[in-house]
């Protein structure tokens, strides 16, 4: 039997039981006027127009879906990380089979791709701004730490990124024998780059080592730096743990006594002998191998010291400016150990490239691959999904040729993605996602024009000058509203948290001064973001519930009746503004800040 | 009381006058055994510290790399030494880590120190969740989240992070944190605003009043409600929007409690160690929160250069006595529990650039309220390995070997909330208790 599902219409929708045809017709701009009225009329929004249809799945879960304007909301923010457009939901409306044909669209969208960067980079974790950024010195001296901090952690981002957008083998990220380089990493690496061409450009380092896609890149392993006598197994356990879903550290360990730990060579004997040690370090130690090009660190501090204290002679040039960073000399020194040869799980390799072959060859790296795309879009742990929710999944990624837009396409319109509510049992899908920090930016900035940039200075660890507090922890706000910093936060939080609700209240007040700041300046309203039907002195009853009308659809994607509860409420909280200035423009202001941090802002 | 060491004749007398030494310093060492804490401050020394050079020294074992491997033969001065407080023995130095000892003789009768307890992990980020979550799990509760969400339902916030690592799981909207150059201050007072970057608006812009952002506010919770209606048949939902609506209640009051704490912060610095010593301290006594976590602040993540250690131990030990006595100045000692815990510690020998690696068999301190004074719980083998220990005693022998999970279970069934709700599977380690 079913439980009490209370009054639920189209799920997603905030509204009542007005029956439409029995009121007039809103008063909306000619642009928006069309859609709004159709989805009005076919009942496709999410205004309430019938009982909820409690369906069973497959696995005995009885679930309602989201009606078809809430599901395009929450594809094309998964996808894209901003709402869809009014003639997005037209079309739909129109045709619901216009939604597939949406999706393609999105993911050749640019917004996909940064999408594609976020969630490497929480994989990565490699945008870990609180960590000391390299020195601004030599033909670096006037480079800013956060323009040295962005060259150094975007470049694997934005290779994943064009294999993504540019339909390759997913596979390519770590096969590919090229990188990505701007101006300023260019001069941190020494890679050819032309300065004719500007900005960030394909480019490969020639240094003789072996490339391996984001393998190769040197700002991921100065971000996992081998410790001590690590011998670069860290390393090795990152790959494994990133790439294959299989983390060593997850194991249990038992240490052994009886080992001469200041005796590097007697501790990777013991490695490779105890049996307590064994388990784990016969398939890690050979896969540590592997890196045995690239130096075990560059700190700021060592950079700092080659300049200030060594004036770049001698070994210390290599840590000057082009930072000497991978050395061939160094790739078979693990033999002077007495460590294994590189191999991969039991099969020998050579070089760097054959590391990130094996790995992208190996079944489970395909396996992962799907279960990370799941687990980003769905919002999950990575390990939650079950087996057999990830295996179709896999299937369709190696069948696909590894292509990772299908796998979005794929998981995105699964029934699980549509899944609005639980009523019953365990379903395949959450039921609500959280809007992430770099969502939330991407979404303001495409409905206001707002961004949260600012120049904190400089002080000991560098000088900072054009920081996005969005989506940065050294000045900003990112794992505060949910996000990782790659260093202390290595896992989202998808629920409200006071400091979320703090930052999001801050960013919807300064974003909605902007847009209505902004708006209001431009006379002609097509070229207006947000305020289609009012100027700066409309007091006017029916264009003002007209232009809230289009608020709640473009920024929340809800399609309203003028005289429906929701658009009450709104209008409440306008008019009382409103008496208090008497200044249209500052109540538009209270209301868009409001309508930014509603539960369908933070939640979709 | 359970440690293989032997103290050297000086370590004797120098102990032996420990008690009358920190009696005249001048603050007294209460007594709060029996004494239940409902609060905790956990301070957290991320990186891994090295316990022989304070709290499990081994001076004269050829095994272990010591402190002594960095005395100063030209300084007379530079000697390490053994003092003993009760069953704590530590490692002196007078010119290098002069804070320890003044650390334990104001403050021994109030410590614990427990030996022993293992990792099973030798991964900073591995390590660091079992030690505070009791777990492998991060999606898991610290402790400090623990105690947040079961002391805090009257208060703002359960659990507030000024720094360091907090794992929050299903109690996100008891907490809360200070960002890393404090720029929660930003969000409590948006015209403290770092300055704008170029071609940017300057902030702050927008001209909301109080009764402007009321209205806000009211409108938002009447939409959530709205929701609620609609959609909380479904759990995840209604967890959502309860934590949601916690979550504005609980920012609501912790604006009222704690707003002029939180704008006497710097935008773009981060509170030292002592500060956070303070506003911890401060955060308590105004029932902001009822646990709280603060980082140490230093690298000790040590395998180049082991000698850093000593200037983070001198460091470290000049800020737990600052904590201290602002807690006590304050009246909380008997009621808190400080933890002060790395998540792991640096193995006995040095490595080939004289730095000392991960080691998985950790020591932590415990201080305050309902804690056994100038105790030594556990202890390490020849091989500075955990030793199996009496699990209601403390003392090295027959018993269990101590892990990650046991401990956490005693400290929650000392705090007086149920281990079995957190760690059903683990056996409450009880030797700390008074």
């Amino acid at each position: 039997m079913l439980p009490v599902v209370p009054a639920i219409r189209t799920v997603g929708g905030q509204g009542g039981t007005l029956r439409l045809s029995s009121l007039p017709a809103p008063r909306v701009p000619l642009r928006t006027l069309t859609p709004l009225l159709l989805l009005l009329a076919c009942g496709k929004g999410s205004e309430p127009t019938a009982d909820p249809m409690v369906e069973t799945t497959e696995g005995g879960a009885q679930v309602v879906r989201l009606s078809e304007a809430d599901r395009l909301l929450r594809i094309s923010m998964a996808l894209r990380g901003i709402r869809p457009s009014l003639d997005d939901y037209d079309a739909v409306a129109r045709d619901p089979a216009a939604l597939e044909g949406l999706v393609d669209a999105w993911l050749d969208d640019p917004r996909f791709g940064e999408t594609v960067k976020d969630m490497y980079a929480e994989a990565l974790m490699i945008r870990a701004d609180t960590e000391p950024i390299l020195m601004s010195e030599g033909p670096l001296a006037d480079a800013t730490a956060d323009a040295i901090f962005e060259a150094m952690s975007e470049s694997s981002l934005r290779l994943i990124e064009d294999v993504v957008m540019t339909d390759r083998s997913f596979q390519t990220i770590l096969t590919a024998d090229w990188m990505w380089a701007n101006d300023v990493l260019a001069t941190l690496y020494g890679v050819p780059y032309d300065e004719a061409v500007g900005g960030w450009q394909l480019s490969v380092y020639d240094d003789g080592r072996p490339m391996a896609g984001v393998l190769s890149d040197n700002g991921l392993w100065m971000r996992y730096p081998s410790n001590g006598s690590n011998f670069h197994r860290g390393r090795a356990n990152f790959v494994a743990a990133t790439f294959l879903c299989d983390d060593f550290n997850e194991r249990e360990i038992a240490v052994e006594g009886g080992v001469d730990l200041s005796d590097d060579h007697a501790v990777a004997e013991a490695v490779t002998t105890l049996e307590n040690c064994v388990g784990c370090h016969q398939a890690l130690e050979p896969l540590a191998t592997f890196f045995w090009g690239f130096r075990q660190d560059t700190l700021r501090t060592a950079v700092y010291r080659a300049y200030r204290v060594f004036g770049c002679e001698g070994e210390a040039n290599d840590y000057c400016y082009p930072l000497a960073f991978y050395k061939t000399e160094f790739e078979d020194d693990w033999a002077g150990y007495g460590l294994n040869p590189p191999a991969y799980y039991g099969v020998p390799g050579e070089t760097f490239s054959d590391l990130g072959q094996f790995v992208a060859d190996d079944p489970r790296f395909a396996e992962c691959t799907a279960r990370r795309f799941r687990a980003y879009l769905h919002q999950e742990r990575l390990d939650e999904a079950l087996v057999a929710d990830v295996a179709p999944l896999q299937t369709l990624l190696v069948g696909s040729g590894y292509d990772a837009k299908a796998l979005a396409r794929a998981i995105v319109l699964s029934d699980a993605f549509a899944i609005a509510a639980v009523a019953s049992g365990d379903a395949a899908g959450p039921s609500l996602r959280a809007i992430r920090p770099e969502q939330l930016a991407r979404t303001i900035e495409d409905l206001t024009g707002f961004q949260l940039r600012a120049d904190p200075g400089c002080s000991f660890d560098g000088c900072f000058h054009d920081v996005d507090l969005t989506v940065s922890d050294r000045f900003g706000f990112r794992a505060m509203a949910g996000g990782v910093d790659g260093l202390q936060v290595t896992r989202p939080t998808h629920t409200p948290t006071p400091t979320r609700v703090l930052y999001q209240a801050y960013l919807a007040a300064e974003a909605a001064a902007f847009v209505v700041r902004s708006d209001l300046d431009v006379t002609d309203r097509d070229a207006r973001r947000l305020l289609v039907a009012v100027d700066g002195d409309t007091r006017d009853p029916g264009a003002v519930r007209d232009q809230l009308v289009h608020l709640h659809a473009r920024i929340l994607g809800e399609f309203l009746h003028p005289l429906s509860p929701e658009i009450e409420l709104s209008l409440g909280l306008y008019n009382d503004a409103l008496s208090r200035s008497d200044d249209p423009a500052h109540a538009w202001e209270v209301v868009i800040t409001a309508l930014l941090q509603d539960p369908r802002m933070m939640f979709y | 009381m359970a440690r293989i060491l032997q103290p050297s004749r000086r370590s004797l007398l120098v102990g032996g006058a420990a008690v009358a030494a920190a009696a005249a310093l001048g603050r007294p060492t209460r007594a709060v055994a029996g004494s239940r804490p409902t609060r905790l401050v956990t301070v957290f020394v991320g990186g891994g510290w090295d316990v022989t050079m304070a709290t499990a020294p081994r001076l004269d074992d050829p095994y272990v790399d010591g402190p002594r491997v960095d005395e100063d033969p030209t300084n007379p001065d530079d000697v390490e030494y053994l003092r003993t407080f009760g069953d704590i023995e530590l490692a002196c130095n007078d010119v290098k880590r002069p804070s320890a000892a003044r650390f334990f003789e104001a403050w021994s009768h109030q410590t614990t120190v427990v030996h022993g307890v293992f990792t099973g992990a030798v991964g900073h980020e591995t390590s660091t969740i079992r030690m505070m979550t009791g777990t492998a799990s991060n999606t898991s509760p610290d402790l400090g989240a623990i105690v947040g969400h079961a002391f805090g339902a009257d208060t703002p916030l359960g659990y507030v992070a000024l720094a360091g690592t907090p794992f929050v799981g299903p109690y996100a909207a008891s907490s809360g944190r200070l960002g890393f150059n404090s720029q929660l201050k930003m969000l409590f007072d948006p015209s403290s605003a770092f300055p704008a970057a170029v071609g940017q608006q300057t902030f702050p812009l927008a001209s909301l009043g109080p009764r402007d952002r009321d209205a806000v506010q009211a409108y938002v919770e009447a939409r959530a409600a709205r929701m609620h209606d609609l959609r909380g048949y479904d759990p995840q939902v209604a967890r959502a929007l309860d934590d949601l609506d916690e979550s504005f209640d609980r920012v609501a009051r912790f604006r009222d409690a704690a707003g002029d704490l939180v704008e006497s912060l710097t935008l773009g610095q981060q509170p030292t160690f002592e500060r956070q010593g303070t506003l911890a301290a401060d955060l308590l006594a105004r029932d902001v929160c009822r646990s709280v976590l603060i980082d140490s602040n230093s690298g000790w993540d040590t395998h180049s250069e082991n000698v850093g250690q000593h200037a983070n131990h001198e460091a470290l030990f000049v800020g737990l006595d600052h904590l201290m006595v602002e807690l006590d100045d304050r009246g909380l000692l008997a009621s808190t529990l400080v933890m002060v815990v790395s998540e792991m510690t640096r193995a006995p020998r040095l490595n080939a650039t004289q730095g000392k690696d991960h080691w998985p068999h950790a020591s932590v301190m415990l201080l305050g309220a309902g804690v056994r004074g100038q105790a030594s719980l556990g202890g390490y083998d020849a091989w500075m390995e955990s030793m199996e220990q009496d699990f209601a005693t403390g003392e090295v022998g027959a018993g269990l070997m101590l892990r990650h999970d046991h401990l956490i279970a005693g400290l929650l069934e000392h705090l007086d909330i149920d281990p079995m709700e957190h760690l059903p599977e683990a056996t409450p380690y009880r030797g700390f208790v008074a």
